[in-house]
């Protein structure tokens, strides 16, 4: 990402409704947002050449859950942070199991969601070479 | 929600004269003030509260932090939501307020110039009827609604440049743990931002049942998985609600109106109220015994329960045949029967089909049954009976 770009963000998740109000939210704060229902669309996506910043994955989804999702794109190469968001009472042991940089449990609102995205993608950029 | 403040203010100059007739002889003037008005006036004055002046009311500091820290979890659960009021009244002066169930304020977020003034109540502050009037905290809980008093309509004369709107907040057992208000100054602006503050104080009583359901309810060890499954999923429209929410509140900062949003988030909180209940009563481990069930509307329910977890199994569950029927059973019981039937319907079912479900009643059952959809014919994948009434 270069400074003067806005952070970039891909929000997978099959609810609509969330994706929408999601992404709404992140434009309002600064953030270019992309979308994608599932966790295949968001692998083709990545695989042709979409680079966000951040991912924001659900958990929850048909076909494959976020956690497969991430493992797929990791063995894929895609190496940017990921963030989980889910209501799993064991989103700790979910975002351990699959590598995830950050978890946010649900009901959750955009602050944390913008500061949570914020910080992986500030991690994950003090950590390159 | 109860409304107790639906017709709208009354003149401000009757009102007035009517104050101070009311603070000189004791006499109300019914048709000059609300029903509500006068109920908290009267109260207000029996317990010898000063329409002059407040008593002082305001604890230390260390017994304010010790106030803050036994409200924990209701004020972590408010913040977001008082600073989403504060961002939809814009430059307007204003105060959102929480308070506990006795009035304590725990919490303002506002203006700078409206909380820094030292006459203004601060967190610490009791504002029951009988220290500080009839007021948008004190009225509220004493009404057990939503209130809405407009300049002299408090009691305390301080408070007469305020209008100030209150709502109880419900906990999970829906009795009153806290209440949520609003105070500004110009009337038109409590108009601009009362349907948000409907709206927060939904939500934020369906985040005290959501974090009470996460917390504190241990399902059956035989439906614990799926209850699990189905506990995110209601959590889920929570989120939703959430978000529009604060999409609502974005958009009456920038003065643009937001009827729809905060339709469609209370929409999702009315949701999240119904799910939760189905939920519950799913998780409970029964007494056996007997009850009237709506099973019509149960199953009705259930599909709106089970919409996520048949998406995530790349199935359909459709309405067929629904013939209203009161069952005599245990309502737990019958909730895991259902859940049992539906959810092996949906794992036996392949990718794409259809699971459509009949409530149908004979002389003295009612039966639900689910029809998988395939190339030779419907199959059936599920079947609940359950004893009708009488």
């Amino acid at each position: 990402m270069s400074n003067q770009q806005a952070p970039s963000v891909l929000v997978i998740d099959d609810e609509e409704d969330i994706r929408v109000s999601l992404i709404r939210l992140l434009e309002c704060d600064g953030f270019r947002a992309s979308e994608a229902a599932d966790g295949e669309t968001a692998i083709r996506a990545l695989d042709d050449g979409l680079h966000p910043d951040v991912l924001l994955l659900d958990y929850r989804m048909p076909g494959l859950n976020g956690g497969q999702t991430l493992d797929t794109l990791r063995a894929r190469g895609h190496r940017m942070p990921a963030v989980l968001l889910t209501a799993a009472k064991d989103a700790a042991d979910i975002a351990a199991r699959h590598g995830f940089d950050a978890v946010l449990t649900k009901p959750v609102g955009p602050e944390e969601v913008f500061s949570t995205l914020r910080d992986a993608i500030a991690r994950a950029a003090g950590s390159q070479p | 929600m109860r409304f107790i403040s639906p017709s709208p203010a009354t003149d401000p100059e009757a009102v007035r004269a009517a104050w101070h007739e009311f603070v000189r002889s004791g006499l109300i003037h019914p048709d000059r003030v609300r029903p509500f008005i006068a109920r908290a006036w009267t109260r207000s004055s029996a317990a010898g509260c000063d329409p002059r002046q407040a008593r002082a009311n305001a604890l230390s500091a260390e017994d304010t932090i010790s106030l803050i820290r036994r409200g924990g979890r209701l004020v972590e659960v408010a913040t977001p939501f008082l600073a989403a009021l504060s961002r939809a009244a814009g430059q307007e002066r204003h105060a959102a307020m929480l308070g506990d169930a006795s009035g304590r304020v725990l919490k303002i977020v506002g203006d700078p110039q409206t909380i820094s003034d030292e006459n203004f109540p601060r967190a610490g502050s009791l504002l029951s009827e009988e220290v500080a009037g009839a007021n948008g905290i004190g009225t509220a809980l004493a009404e057990g609604g939503y209130v809405e008093l407009v300049g002299p309509e408090h009691f305390i004369e301080g408070f007469h440049v305020f209008t100030c709107q209150g709502v109880p907040l419900a906990g999970s057992d829906d009795q009153p743990v806290g209440v949520m208000s609003m105070s500004v100054r110009r009337e038109e602006t409590a108009g601009r931002v009362r349907d948000i503050l409907f709206c927060a104080s939904e939500a934020a009583a369906c985040e005290l049942l959501s974090q009470h359901l996460t917390d504190t309810i241990a399902a059956p060890a035989s439906i614990e998985q799926v209850a699990e499954k189905l506990r995110q999923d209601i959590v889920q429209r929570l989120t939703m609600a959430r978000l529009q929410f604060e999409l609502a509140a974005r958009h009456i900062a920038r003065g643009s109106t937001a009827t729809e949003t905060l339709q469609a988030a209370q929409e999702l909180v009315r949701k999240f109220r119904r799910q939760a209940a189905v939920w519950r009563n799913l998780v409970d481990h029964g007494t056996l015994a007997a009850e009237p069930v709506a099973l019509t509307d149960l199953v009705e329910d259930f599909l709106a329960l089970l919409e996520t977890e048949a998406r995530v199994a790349q199935t359909r569950l459709l309405w067929g045949r629904a013939e209203h029927c009161i069952a005599l059973e245990d309502a737990s019981a019958l909730s895991q029967r259902l859940l049992s039937a539906f959810v092996g319907a949906m794992q036996a079912a392949e990718p794409g089909s259809e699971l459509a479900v009949q409530v149908v009643r004979t002389e003295r059952v009612a039966t639900v049954t689910i029809h998988r959809s395939g190339v030779a014919g419907p199959t059936l994948a599920g079947t609940v009976t359950a004893p009708l009434i009488g």
